[in-house]
């Protein structure tokens, strides 16, 4: 199994860079087939003079044929220089670099407790099926999905934030933040609170309702009824048997899921005012600001693919069954 | 945005109108007497950035910011209004928005047919129904917040389908075969679709383009409105060589000249092959050698009197020719909190002017207090070189100076600043190019936030490391000056080859720091001030800090050199108090040393004293012992006689013994 497990692996390598090299293509093409151009934006903008507008074509190289661009973007890409941003003018990197931990920071709290409390809820609910639990957390779910996630942080803002003073309105920390580091972090913590909660409500229902269907699923089989003929306690027959097998999907999910840590949430950041790569995101969009978008592109390919490379290579430890 | 009018919204539109003339009407009167030019009168200023206007409203409502940059809509006025702890004023934007027409393309390349459009356009529906008393109808597109270049005499289109289907008539736009669509005049067929991109992210101008396409479409002129994202409309209309369009709903942003007039509609402006990336500012395709005479009038003359008139004359020919269809301006209500006075409602800004952060302070106080200004955007650089975003310039313009300042109440008069007088002369090239030389006169009191001496080689190097950088950004400023010369350290000549009246507001320019700027060179794109810890300037306020995507903080610039006399005296007063309250505590703790030394000293004494009669006492003691040891040696001796005595006595009577 070692040597046919080692060579999956290299065939999965082999693989995914071959779709990373696609992505990346793609990502090259999809741009300038888009419509806008960026020179008449920021031209019009700026009120540039022609010979001005000329000049940032050729600093931008836009009038370069398009393999030329190609090969340079390839390169460029590669080495991790994603060039200048052609909006603000700043180092696509060091931009991206700055906005990537409140992303993860937002997106981290609100997916971990989303699959937490999604996960166990679901697995109650599985439990307990056609109780008011059951029918409550479902309905609840569908619910909190259906609303869009603007309208609920703007509630939140207005009720906790406006009406009961107990949380702020914008921002990811107090403006000035405190000195004290314990308190820092608690008053980031207390920023982080709102924009998370959105998240959760809007998120954690798939979570239930995909570990409540998966158990569902599995509380049917027939190993399970052996287990209960065996005397196996509930309790056991649930965790012990069941999840591990329900798990599966669960693990999918999350590899799904990961690379939305870094699109980030471009509506929640906007109405919180939380500065991260979602709305970086839209930003480079409405402006066809190509390097941000690229660059961006390019990891949200980069971490999917690892992601499902990460998760392949994770399924095979956790489900015995799995042979390559 | 009900844009039906019932009898609420009209009432509410019409105490709006109400409040845009009391507030409008007085920008226009009020004098520079009213405007404080000394300052800041406030110890901080706090910019909070709120990427979503509700959350910044409600900053504004609990007192989290004392004043906005965001012009509230329509349902926040009402709120606002009734709210006691906030006030609000309104001002016109500095633009406009209008029907683009491409005179490039049948038929809207016909006269006749782009006056009956013109005569389609329901001005006043789009007043009340629409903008709902944020906005003005505009028939030049020259608004009336430009002050005197607007000119009332031009053509008017009145809203009349009558007029508008005789225009059509007499275009030659007849139906023909009966059939409801007007045939065209040159094949004879029906005529084709008029194609009309309409924004869509723009509900206003929106719905003015539905309402019009509707209006043609009723006349029997067959539309293809195409409502689709700004994007996509850029593509068709700007971008495309082929000029696939008709009509579309546009709007310019503007500055305090109206050379937008000779910038967006000559013929040198339009690019139909898209060299440049796109069709140029003239995009429309307007070319027509009366308008681009008196464009090269506008842009070249030297004197007020020449360029008003040909701004006159522009405006009669737009009408005229209809270049494009004026809709409306914009008028935004800005609010700020009422606990602060001295704000300045700036022309084409706004309350939150530069102004009002120069001249506010909180009621009942003179001075004191921290603004904190919120803003909707993250601004994107604080390096004055690559900073291209408004919010960016609402930062950098408190650190920064200009040459000189613009009158918030009367675009047209240029104040003095750091030039503090300056003189403009007919000069002519060694090329033989007639320009103009500007000789400024600087103050001689003003210092950089380091500390560091303003001097006319300050602006001088500006200039010129502008120019030799080829700073995208400042191209349009300096792109006349020919050479800079030095004629004293704060008497400088800046030598032009345009003879434009409008040259000398292209080279106000905010002033580098040569001792810093010189050092980074052409590195300027990769500078960062703020890491460098040299975001020095000479303005009102010194940089402290700023958090991307949270705030930036300024402190008033204490050494500014228009800071208030009152102030300065108020900082003396209070170093002096420093200093008494020094010597007082030094004073007191020489009483305490003195009182500590007569202490001392009186302890000393009694101790001395304490210590003499001891001595006294042991010396009688002395002297006593000795007086017993005198007694007890005489004893002795005596004792010793009387042994010795004794003992020869004896011996003697020994001897007699024997």
């Amino acid at each position: 199994m070692e040597m046919s497990f080692k060579g999956y692996i290299i065939k999965r390598t082999i693989y995914s860079l071959v779709l990373l090299f696609f992505a990346l293509s793609l990502n090259f093409v999809i741009f300038r087939l888009a419509p806008g151009n960026p020179i008449q934006i920021v031209a019009s903008a700026s009120r540039l003079e022609p010979e001005m507008v000329e000049r940032l074509i050729e600093l931008w190289g836009l009038k370069e044929p398009a393999h030329v661009q190609y090969i340079r973007y390839l390169k460029s890409t590669l080495t991790w220089n994603f060039g200048y941003s052609y909006y603000s003018l700043e180092p696509v990197s060091k931009e991206i670099i700055e906005r990537l931990p409140n992303t993860l920071l937002l997106m981290g709290v609100s997916l971990l407790f989303a699959c937490l409390f999604g996960t166990i809820f679901g697995i109650y609910a599985a439990s307990k099926r056609g109780s008011l639990f059951d029918v409550t957390s479902v309905s609840v779910s569908l619910f909190s999905y259906a609303l869009p996630t603007f309208w609920m942080g703007l509630l939140l803002i207005y009720l906790l934030g406006y009406v009961f003073h107990l949380f702020p309105l914008a921002g990811t920390m107090s403006r000035p933040p405190p000195t004290d580091p314990i308190a820092r972090i608690f008053d980031i913590g207390w920023h982080l609170f709102l924009p998370a909660l959105t998240l959760f409500l809007f998120s954690y229902g798939s979570w239930l309702l995909l570990m409540r269907s998966t158990l569902l699923e599995t509380l049917h089989e027939d190993y399970i009824i052996t287990a209960r003929a065996k005397g196996v306690t509930e309790r056991g027959v649930l965790f012990k048997h069941a999840f591990r097998n329900a798990m599966l999907p669960l693990v999918t999910n999350i590899a799904l899921t990961i690379p939305g840590l870094l699109n980030g949430a471009i509506l929640t950041e906007t109405v919180f005012s939380w500065r991260g790569l979602g709305l970086y995101t839209w930003n480079a969009i409405q402006f066809n600001d190509y390097p941000v978008l690229q660059a961006l592109f390019f990891i949200f390919a980069l971490v999917t693919v690892v992601a499902n490379f990460v998760v392949d290579i994770v399924y095979g430890f956790i489900d015995p069954r799995i042979r390559y | 945005m009900g844009l039906q009018m019932n009898r609420k919204h009209a009432i509410f539109a019409g105490l709006l109108m109400v409040l845009m003339v009391t507030c409008i009407w007085p920008s226009f009167t009020a004098s520079a007497e009213e405007v404080e030019t000394t300052g800041p009168w406030a110890d901080e200023l706090f910019f909070k950035i709120y990427l979503n206007p509700e959350a910044e409203y409600l900053a504004l409502k609990t007192g989290d910011i004392n004043l906005m940059d965001w012009e509230l809509p329509a349902e926040k006025v009402e709120d606002a209004l009734a709210d006691p702890n906030i006030k609000t004023d309104s001002t016109p934007d500095l633009g406009y928005y209008l029907i683009d027409i491409n005179h490039q393309r049948w038929p809207t390349s016909n006269l006749h047919f782009r006056r009956a459009v013109a005569h389609l356009v329901d001005k006043d529906r789009i007043e009340t129904d629409v903008l709902q008393g944020f906005g003005y109808s505009l028939d030049s597109p020259v608004p009336v917040v430009l002050g005197s270049w607007s000119n009332p005499n031009i053509r008017k289109y009145e809203y009349s389908p009558e007029k508008a289907a005789a225009e059509l008539e007499l275009g030659g736009f007849v139906d023909t075969d009966g059939d409801g669509i007007r045939n065209d005049p040159i094949t004879g067929e029906n005529m084709a679709p008029v194609i009309f991109y309409i924004r869509l992210d723009d509900p206003e101008r929106k719905q003015a383009g539905i309402w019009l396409a509707e209006e043609l479409e009723a006349l029997g002129v067959p539309v293809d409105d195409q409502v689709v994202e700004r994007s996509v409309c850029a593509q068709y209309v700007m971008l495309d060589p082929a000029g696939e369009w008709n009509l579309y709903t546009g709007g310019w942003g503007l500055g305090r000249d109206p050379d937008h007039l000779a910038d967006l509609y000559s013929s040198p402006n339009f690019d139909p092959d898209c060299v440049g990336g796109w069709r140029g500012y003239n995009y429309p395709g307007f070319v027509n050698s009366t308008y681009d005479y008196w464009s090269e009038i506008q842009k070249s003359a030297s004197t007020y009197e020449e360029v008003m008139e040909a701004t006159f004359k522009l405006q009669e020919i737009f009408a005229e020719q209809v270049v494009g269809i004026p809709l409306y301006g914009h008028v935004g209500v800005k609010a700020y909190r009422k606990e602060w006075t001295g704000v300045v409602n700036e022309v084409g800004t706004g309350i939150n002017s530069w102004w009002s952060c120069f001249n506010m302070h909180p009621v009942g106080k003179d001075y004191g207090g921290k603004i904190e200004y919120g803003i909707k955007s993250d601004i994107e650089t604080l390096n004055p070189m690559t900073a291209a975003w408004t919010y960016t310039w609402e930062v950098l313009d408190k650190i920064y100076e200009p040459i000189y300042r613009v009158n918030p109440y009367d675009l047209g008069e240029d104040w003095p600043w750091l030039a503090e007088s300056w003189q403009i002369e007919e000069w002519t090239s060694p090329e033989g190019t007639p320009g103009l030389k500007i000789t400024f006169k600087f103050v001689e009191n003003a210092y950089w936030h380091d500390g560091v001496p303003f001097t006319a080689e300050d602006v001088k190097f500006t200039y010129d490391y502008l120019i030799e950088q080829e700073i995208p950004r400042y191209q349009p400023s300096v792109q006349f000056i020919v050479k800079t010369v030095l004629v004293d350290d704060y008497t400088l000549e800046v030598y032009q080859n345009t003879t434009s009246y409008f040259a000398f507001h292209y080279i106000n320019v905010p002033v580098l720091p040569k001792h810093i700027w010189e050092k980074v060179g052409d590195n300027w794109q990769d500078y960062d001030p703020v890491a460098e810890g040299e975001l020095i300037g000479l303005g009102p306020w010194k940089f402290v800090e700023y958090v991307p995507g949270e705030y930036v903080h300024l402190v008033a610039n204490d050494a500014y050199w228009k800071y208030p006399t009152i102030r300065k005296q108020a900082q003396e007063i209070s170093a002096l108090e420093s200093k008494l309250a020094e010597l007082e505590a030094t004073a007191q703790t020489i009483s305490e040393l003195e009182a500590r030394i007569e202490e001392v000293i009186a302890a000393s004494t009694s101790d001395i004293n304490a210590l003499e009669s001891k001595i006294s006492s042991l010396e009688s003691e002395i002297s006593s012992l000795e007086a017993g040891l005198s007694n007890a040696a005489n004893i002795s001796y005596a004792s010793i006689g009387i042994a010795v005595i004794l003992g020869v006595v004896a011996i003697f009577l020994s001897r007699r013994g024997a």
